[in-house]
């Protein structure tokens, strides 16, 4: 829980900080790309994200989106094999690709490290000698049909949040009333803190679908939709449905009110909830609050003053501040790190803010998701909901998430992974079949991979033997770790996985956006995710420290 | 303050302590704690887990600082800052766990941060003299040359002896340290220190051992809840005495068993469902121990104990029971049924449950909870589909175990690494309760477990014998042994050298048999 809201807390300052410096971060076409390109390297994230859970590593996915990428344009275009069966056959093929791997590492004892290394040089090897290192591509004749896996868009967000919104209130609904019965059954009275966080699924979810369907409070007509993909013979349309212009700007008015008249409730409760508890909540909140507050202010000033003159700065002209003259893009880079300075405040002091609150009291603790559900509302209101497009491997993406989260968390198998990735040995003498577990992983990860692949050639639709897939197996692994997984092994949520995703992503587009010399690119991913990686290890000796205090409490008073 | 009466008045004792008090959040880990040490001394302290020997040790040893209180050395009060400071002032910790790579040598270990060079290399020559010295004089015959994981543990610790004597340690602070030991190796470690008392250095010696420390201590400091709580001095220092200081009453020597399995039987009028060994081994060749053939049995509410000398390969047939390694030959039967044991899931399927040596290695998944160690064996055979983790009868078996187990944990969710060394016991014990099993294999139960915990797992072993299990465990405490089996097979070198019931099981019948003195088998 602390680690996704870590994450997701570098994401929002990412997108808050882009946000603020360029008005074109925020477009539709701009947030379109980043879904689609956060998804494709999403389903890479995810598939070694089981891998680096059992404590191995593979580095070989990069080469195998390369090869899989190669082989799918050729059997389509030269051996004519229908798009069906060839997507079939280079996902089984990288499958097979997963299951060597896992063969290898768990029946010779080879190192995770070593087999996928040398995976990672086979394959592209492989991959570009029967290309004869020729460039691939499915020319126009699949636009319309197999492409759209990849380039379709099937749904608006808003669409999208309705459906989303709907499913969440349904969940939180089914699991309302199992806790019900669960409190009826052991008979223990109901906390506040457990009332408000079984309530706080199914009220956000009816809240989404609330704004989701604002887009049709105005009026609305049917019609067929756009082709989305073609398959087996079928052609799967997207929803047609259109309204009108005012009703296509409601979800966005809707989202961004409803959000800030609940958040601003919400935050005082949680606010007076993390104060009041204990004698000791009041000077615990009061630092980081007044942080909070000053750090606001400065954001303001920012937004009203240096922002306004960052835009109008030209690298060119020079600039009088005070008595210094700067040049336009020393002061261009200097208000840029000025506002940079102020945004990671501000996040950085609600996180410390809500995590120092959270702890004073449960109750302010299971606040948390309805109080950033209604402030993420509020900004993400800023965008243009209704005309802002889902990419369809976004799609792909989140059914894919849900069902690797409910495999890891809610089965056998998931338990089974964690445990082993932990301490391999206990799990063993638990009775746990370890070696086909890991080979379950790595079959898992050549999958996801091997759909990865597909994905990237359709939406490229020009694949490069030689460089494609270059360096995505290093992307997958650093989202993965951006997420929560430990490179020992045993630690890792989907979600998570995801969001580190998304960061690289926003990451690699907030510096094309900002004219950030792109030479830099590597060097600010680097450091982000070393930031990243510090803070976490701060945070969980913390995290330890406090709990093997309440364990001493524990076992001090008993004799 | 009165200098205490253990050295003659006037002149400064090695080491005093006086009036220590060190608090942790919520917990009085030390109180007004007095202690000296004389030169050549040993002290012994004891207590239960969670008395405040380690935090005492570590403030000694510099690695923590005290809130209050003052500690003199030489009768000059010092501040014991860092363990270099400590290190300088001749005060050395022997860790538990040994600090030695072993993937050097000997000699390199002894020397490991202050090696001498000549011409900016390091001077192996010297290293290799200055190292056999400090060997010879802890009287253990290595080559220095030697790789320390080539050593037996028991070497390895006198390594690291003569590492602290190479730096003039005058006070050696000794935390458990036979607790991985042998008897013949414990044996040496107690003529090593009595040379060290000979030679003036002062011992502190801390063990949850109390014979050895009768045979070794001058002086015996017993501690409770971070308070002294009685010092015994020479004749005085006997584990009846020790026990009741250290748990605050009396206690009877050892835990007496209310129920034997013999009696048992002799008063079942039906004896008939008991007529089938719940395991039965016929000649089964463990992998390690390739020269000979095992065979015994356990009957179903019977607890045997298998004792035997560390490296008798009582492990290693636990092991192999188990399915972790596979037999050569030989055939395992449970109730009367022929199993088949290739991994330990076989083992589990036909209702056996181990309980490993290692605790935090093998038995428990450490940074896991309570809830999700206690489910992991059952979680499949309870699993919706076999695949749907059911969370209500994860819920269900860990209070059930909680609450038979007494498992002293904040809540299910509880981190299990955060628990005390008993209470992770009782949490792998509780594993195997979940699943109900028929037969329980227990490697070393109350290895590391204060004496309390212990009494719970004694008891727990028999009522659970009395409910039909059958127990077969390993224990190195010999009077463990005696106290809890109804039966003691006895194994010397990977041979089952002899089996003991009732009244001839005996310290001195045990240690003949796994010797290899005598065999009756």
């Amino acid at each position: 829980m602390n680690k996704i809201l870590g994450i997701f807390g570098l994401l929002l300052f990412v997108c808050l900080f882009t946000t603020v410096m360029s008005d074109s971060f925020i477009s539709e076409y701009n947030l379109y790309n980043i879904t689609r390109w956060s998804a494709l390297f999403g389903i890479l994230s995810i598939g070694v994200a089981f891998v680096i859970i059992t404590g191995g590593i593979d580095l070989s996915i990069g080469s195998v989106v390369g090869l899989v990428a190669c082989l799918l344009p050729m059997l389509v275009t030269e051996y004519g094999v229908s798009s069906f069966w060839s997507v079939l056959i280079v996902i089984a093929v990288a499958g097979g690709i997963g299951l060597l791997h896992g063969l290898l590492i768990t029946r010779l004892d080879l190192q995770p490290f070593v087999v996928t290394l040398c995976g990672l040089l086979f394959y592209r090897g492989l991959a570009r000698w029967i290309t004869d290192d020729n460039t691939l591509g499915f020319g126009q004749d699949y636009d319309d049909s197999l492409r759209l896996l990849a380039i379709g868009k099937p749904c608006s967000w808003a669409t999208m949040l309705l459906l989303g919104g709907i499913i969440l209130a349904v969940y939180g609904v089914w699991k309302l009333r199992r806790y019900r019965r669960q409190s009826l059954e052991t008979a223990q009275p109901a906390t506040a803190a457990a009332w408000i966080s079984a309530w706080s699924t199914p009220v956000i979810g009816i809240l989404l679908a609330l704004v989701g369907s604002s887009r049709f409070w105005l009026g609305w007509e049917s019609g067929p939709g756009t082709a989305l993909f073609q398959m087996a013979g079928y052609q799967v349309r997207g929803l047609g449905i259109h309204v009108s212009a005012e009703g296509q700007m409601m979800p966005s008015t809707v989202m961004k009110y409803l959000g800030a008249l609940l958040f601003v409730p919400t935050v005082s409760l949680f606010l007076y909830w993390g104060w009041a508890s204990g004698h000791s909540g009041a000077r615990r909140v009061r630092w980081p609050l007044v942080t909070v507050i000053v750090s606001s202010l400065c954001l303001f000033y920012c937004v009203w003053q240096l922002v306004p003159l960052y835009r109008s700065a030209v690298d060119d002209d020079v600039w009088q501040v005070g008595a210094v003259q700067v040049t336009g893009s020393l002061l261009k880079t200097l208000l840029m790190l000025i506002v940079f300075v102020v945004v990671g405040s501000v996040i950085g002091s609600i996180g410390w803010l809500i995590s120092v609150a959270a702890a004073a009291s449960p109750k302010a603790k299971a606040l948390i998701p309805f109080l950033v559900t209604t402030a993420v509302m509020t900004l993400a209101g800023q965008t243009h909901l209704a005309a802002t497009m889902v990419p369809m491997p976004m799609l792909v993406l989140i059914v894919l998430a849900i069902a690797a989260s409910v495999f890891l968390n809610r089965t056998v198998y998931g338990r089974y992974l964690l445990a082993l990735g932990r301490n391999e040995e206990a799990a063993r003498y638990s009775g746990i079949n370890t070696k086909r577990m890991i080979v379950v992983a790595y079959v898992l990860c050549g999958l996801a991979a091997g759909l990865g692949g597909v994905l990237f050639a359709l939406d490229v639709n020009s694949v490069q033997p030689s460089g494609f897939g270059n360096f995505y197996e290093l992307y997958a692994i650093a989202a993965a770790v951006l997420g929560g997984c430990s490179l020992r092994g045993g630690e890792g949520n989907i979600l998570g996985v995801v969001i580190g995703a998304a960061v690289m992503r926003v990451l690699y587009n907030a510096i094309n956006i900002l004219g950030i010399s792109t030479k830099l690119e590597f060097a600010i991913i680097g450091i982000v995710i070393l930031a990243g990686a510090v803070v976490d290890v701060v945070v969980k000796r913390i995290v330890a420290r406090r709990a093997v205090r309440a364990a001493e409490q524990l076992a001090g008073p008993t004799r | 303050m009165t200098v205490s009466a253990a050295h003659p008045v006037g002149e400064p004792a090695l080491l005093e302590v006086r009036s220590l008090c060190k608090r942790f959040p919520g917990v009085r880990a030390l109180h007004q704690i007095d202690l000296t040490l004389a030169a050549g001394e040993v002290l012994a302290l004891v207590g239960e887990n969670g008395a405040g020997k380690s935090t005492l040790m570590k403030i000694l040893a510099g690695v923590q600082s005290a809130d209050a209180g003052q500690i003199l050395v030489d009768g000059k009060p010092q501040s014991l800052g860092s363990v270099a400071s400590a290190m300088r002032l001749g005060i050395t910790l022997i860790h538990q766990e040994l600090n030695l790579s072993d993937n050097l040598s000997v000699a390199a270990n002894i020397f490991l941060g202050r090696e001498p060079t000549r011409f900016g290399l390091i001077d192996q020559q010297t290293i290799e003299r200055e190292s056999r010295r400090h060997l010879a004089s802890v009287g253990l015959d290595v080559d220095p040359s030697t790789l320390v994981r080539d050593l037996t543990i028991g070497r390895q610790q006198m390594v690291e002896i003569a590492k602290a004597l190479s730096i003039d340690a005058r006070i050696l602070i000794m935390d458990e340290p036979t607790s991985s030991l042998s008897q013949k190796e414990a044996e040496a470690l107690f003529t090593a220190v009595k040379g060290l008392r000979a030679r003036g250095v002062s011992v502190i010696y801390i063990s949850h051992r109390l014979a050895e420390i009768e045979c070794l201590a001058d002086r015996v400091l017993v501690m409770r809840d971070g308070e002294n709580a009685g010092e015994l001095i020479g004749d005085a220092i006997q584990h009846d005495a020790m026990v009741s200081r250290m748990v605050g009453r009396d206690v009877s020597r050892f835990y007496q068993r209310t129920q034997l399995y013999q009696d048992s039987i002799r008063s079942d009028s039906t004896p008939s469902q008991y007529s089938l060994p719940a395991l039965k081994v016929t000649r089964l060749v463990v992998p390690e121990h390739p020269n000979h053939r095992l065979s015994f049995q356990v009957m179903p509410g019977e607890i045997v104990g298998l004792a035997g000398l560390v490296g008798a390969g009582r492990t290693e047939l636990l092991r192999c029971l188990f399915g972790i390694t596979e037999a050569l030959s030989g055939q395992v039967e449970i109730d009367g049924q022929l199993i088949q044991l290739h991994c330990p899931a076989d083992a589990i399927s036909s209702g056996m449950g181990l309980v490993p040596e290692d605790r935090k290695e093998q038995g428990l998944i450490i940074d896991f909870s309570v809830q999700s160690n206690v489910s992991l064996a059952s979680l499949a055979d309870k699993a919706g589909g076999g695949v749907w983790i059911n969370s209500d009868a994860e819920y269900q078996d860990t209070s059930n175990s909680i609450q038979r187990l007494r498992i002293k944990t904040p809540s299910q969710q509880q981190i299990a690494g955060y628990l005390s060394g008993g209470n992770q016991q009782k949490v792998v014990l509780g594993k195997w309760l979940a699943m109900n099993p028929k037969i329980l294999l227990l490697d070393e139960p109350t290895r590391g477990i204060d004496i309390g915990a212990k009494e719970e797992i004694y008891r727990l072993m028999e009522s659970l014998a009395a409910d039909g299990l059958a127990i077969l465990f390993v224990s190195s405490e010999l009077e463990e042994v005696i106290g809890m089996s109804d039966r003691t097979l006895v194994m010397h070198e990977g041979k089952l050298t002899g089996q003991l019931v009732g009244d001839d099981i005996c310290e001195e019948s045990i240690m003949n048999l796994a010797t290899g003195l005598v065999t009756t088998e």
